[in-house]
């Protein structure tokens, strides 16, 4: 006799999760991406304020600058058209926790020196959403983490275009 | 085994084509930037953050700085200095403030827009919302576009004061470094450091749209 399987595993198989899932990280990166990248010095000059990229090589914080919000915007419209969601998801997971990683940093930095409570802070942070309160910009990046490993860990395909580009599988069959 | 592999295979192939997005989407752009260009190249070292909550100082009352003789008179009754390290810091860099108060009496010149040309260092969206009347504009970050317009004038100028929003902004820095580069005499050029927050405190008209739109406020 088979086991049924677990609420999870049912709840992946629906395809719901995962679809949720790609439309809020999608969508999310598709947004900022596009404000940065209708200005693109202003970009500039907020990765500059990390102090975490040597101005000797130009070449590097310009091209963050000129190229990370339109492989955002790439990015995201990949996930929504449900095309090569691991390899994306991936991506977009290395990106967060960079990202998570230099906010971090710099807030700390910040909290070091005294003036400001740690969820007092706030900076513009480059994210693409103006000045924010730190500590809800780092639980808004968890949550944006969570969700993309979610989709690197789906097993569904459902509404997908190409959800696994090397893959023979329909549009439609749950990848086993 | 065979999935790790293809996923791993998955991100390489979305990470080549999001980057080449990237990088056809700045060359197509108007607003794409210069992979190669050193933009900060006068401020190496030299951060200003503008937006980190700490307490921010007043500005020290500026020094009234002589451009003709070289040297920081104190200043009159009622007027305000350029903050002396704000003067260091251009002197650096081979540039001189100068103050409000001498910013205005050129601005009030008859000879305004001739023998003193004032360069708004801001871009198109802040220039249009707001600038000194009769102000050229380049934007440091294309300034190709604005440079042939603009040096004719800066040329024949007895004066070019270069001004940007105020503040912690270091692009009327950068736009006066770039006029020198392209020939116009050290000599003549001033960053006004208070800028369009100081102009406009200070009472003073700000045209809107194009220069010599004749719209004032």
């Amino acid at each position: 006799m088979t086991e049924s399987p677990g609420l999870l595993r049912r709840l992946d198989a629906s395809g719901a999760p995962l679809l949720i899932a790609r439309l809020v990280v999608g969508g999310l990166f598709i947004k900022m991406g596009w404000v940065k990248a209708a200005d693109p010095v202003e970009f500039l000059k907020l990765i500059r304020e990390y102090r975490m990229v040597d101005e000797g090589s130009p070449w590097l914080m310009n091209s963050l600058a000129a190229v990370l919000p339109w492989a955002e915007i790439a990015g995201g419209v990949l996930l929504i058209a449900g095309v090569a969601l691991r390899g994306t998801a991936l991506l977009f997971l290395l990106m967060l926790i960079g990202f998570t990683g230099a906010i971090l940093i710099r807030a700390l930095g910040i909290f070091h020196e005294g003036t400001s409570a740690f969820c007092g802070i706030r900076f513009d942070c480059g994210c693409g959403s103006g000045e924010v309160l730190i500590c809800n910009k780092l639980l808004e990046n968890v949550g944006l983490t969570l969700l993309s490993l979610l989709i690197v860990f789906s097993r569904s395909r459902r509404f997908c275009l190409r959800g696994d580009l090397f893959a023979r599988q329909g549009p439609t069959m749950a990848a086993s | 085994m065979r999935v790790v592999g293809r996923v791993i295979a998955e991100f390489v192939v979305v990470t080549v084509v999001c980057l080449a997005v990237g990088l056809a989407a700045n060359a197509a752009s108007s607003r794409g930037l210069k992979l190669s260009e050193d933009y900060f190249r006068t401020a190496r070292g030299r951060v200003v953050v503008r937006s980190e909550t700490k307490p921010t100082a007043d500005p020290a009352p500026p020094a009234v700085a002589d451009p003709v003789n070289g040297t920081t008179e104190p200043a009159a009754d009622g007027a305000a200095p350029v903050a002396d390290g704000v003067e260091q810091r251009l002197a650096l860099h081979g540039l001189q403030a100068i103050s409000h108060e001498e910013t205005v009496q050129l601005f009030e010149d008859p000879a305004y827009g001739i023998d003193y040309v004032f360069v708004d260092a801001r871009n198109d969206r802040r220039y249009a919302e707001g600038h000194v009347p009769g102000a050229f504009q380049v934007d440091h970050y294309y300034r190709d576009r604005y440079m042939d317009q603009v040096l004719p004038f800066c040329m024949g100028a007895l004066k070019v004061v270069v001004y940007c929003s105020g503040g912690d902004c270091e692009d009327s820095e950068f736009v006066a470094r770039g006029l020198i580069e392209y020939g116009v005499d050290p000599g003549k050029i001033f960053v006004y450091p208070g800028g369009m927050e100081q102009w406009r405190g200070g009472g003073m008209p700000v045209e809107t749209g194009g220069r010599g739109s004749g719209i004032i406020r």
